[in-house]
């Protein structure tokens, strides 16, 4: 799975940030200032770094520039930079610092998930408002770990990442495909791509039933063990 | 200027459901709770670069939660603050940002979203 830093002193952009990347399926750590993520750097190796632009002691711009002398070390992720300026002069030095993409805070969900899916390859596809449907029965590799039912039951966002070579018909179910006495769901989006030899689904869902939340739970479970 | 931006609430509510729309608000009012005693310290100091700072972090945070009044009032005191205006008036936006952050805190965001 591919890893990305983000990078913020607001709690709130950290917040908004990882989920979007979450959900395109990507593993996501944080760190509050540019110091914590140079440390994290050392530890981890990241495809992609999120990175405020503004922030004290040590700004997003010197941050990148670090990272991109120590290329050696770092390895050479592709580097997103949000600003709350809109000043040209910031753009023009993100740019020349090495930045891929330079977005303006608040961050526009679209528009992050463009600048990711456009720099990570994701291969994108957007599907109908009536979403994906898994023609056979799946086995979820990672779903287990990155699906989240909420406390009231009621609504959940699951990325899926499925093996290869799974036939994906568009323009029915995705979940009630697969656990029909269980769930009802509606779809409202959906994206997929090819990655790595594996599908990547990242799916919204609304108005979720589980109907049986005691029966859901025994058959993920029977589920997680059997893939 | 509404209190709150029921689209952007509609897009947080799209990222990840009522919990995450509820877990990011929590956040906002908390880290305003704390920034907002920083921000009239500063001003009662004549620490006008800390309250554009401030500021605009106060301006950042509304923002991502769709609290648009109070986003308008942290921009406006930001842009007062760098330009170096009176104190009086930088005590007004102050105030005015205090009432909009108080006003918003008592709305449940789960309930405005579009």
């Amino acid at each position: 799975m591919r890893r990305a830093l983000v990078v913020d002193d607001d709690k709130t952009i950290l917040m908004i940030t990882s989920q979007v990347l979450k959900n395109l399926g990507l593993q996501v750590e944080t760190a509050a200032d540019a110091h914590q993520a140079l440390r994290m750097l050392k530890l981890l190796t990241f495809d992609l770094i999120v990175t405020d632009a503004n922030m004290p002691s040590l700004s997003g711009f010197e941050l990148l520039e670090i990272v991109k002398r120590n290329e050696k070390n770092f390895g050479s992720p592709k580097i997103v930079m949000l600003t709350g300026r809109t000043a040209q002069k910031d753009h023009d030095l993100a740019i020349t610092a090495g930045a891929h993409k330079f977005l303006r805070k608040p961050v526009v969900v679209d528009q992050l998930k463009e600048a990711v899916t456009d720099l990570l390859g994701l291969d994108e596809i957007r599907v109908a408002r009536d979403g994906i449907n898994v023609s056979e029965r799946v086995r979820w590799m990672d779903a287990f770990e990155i699906l989240r039912v909420y406390e009231d039951g009621v609504e959940f966002t699951a990325p899926v990442l499925l093996r290869a070579g799974l036939q994906l018909d568009i323009g029915s179910r995705i979940l009630a495909g697969i656990a029909p006495a269980f769930v009802q769901v509606e779809v409202t989006n959906s994206i997929a791509g090819r990655r790595d030899g594996e599908f990547l689904i990242s799916a919204k869902f609304r108005n979720v039933q589980i109907d049986d939340r005691e029966r859901m739970a025994a058959w993920l479970e029977a589920e997680r063990k059997a893939s | 200027m509404a209190l709150l931006n029921s689209a952007r609430l509609g897009e947080l509510y799209e990222l990840g459901g009522h919990a995450f729309v509820r877990e990011i608000w929590q956040v906002f009012l908390e880290t305003t709770a704390h920034d907002l005693p920083l921000l009239q310290k500063s001003l009662i100091l004549g620490d006008l670069s800390q309250v554009a700072q401030i500021a605009h972090r106060l301006k950042s945070a509304s923002g991502n939660v769709g609290a648009e009044r109070m986003q308008g009032c942290c921009y406006t005191l930001e842009l007062a603050a760098n330009a170096g205006n009176d104190e009086l008036t930088l005590m007004n936006l102050c105030s005015e940002i205090v009432i909009s952050y108080h006003e918003t805190a008592r709305l449940e965001p789960t309930k405005n979203v579009a």
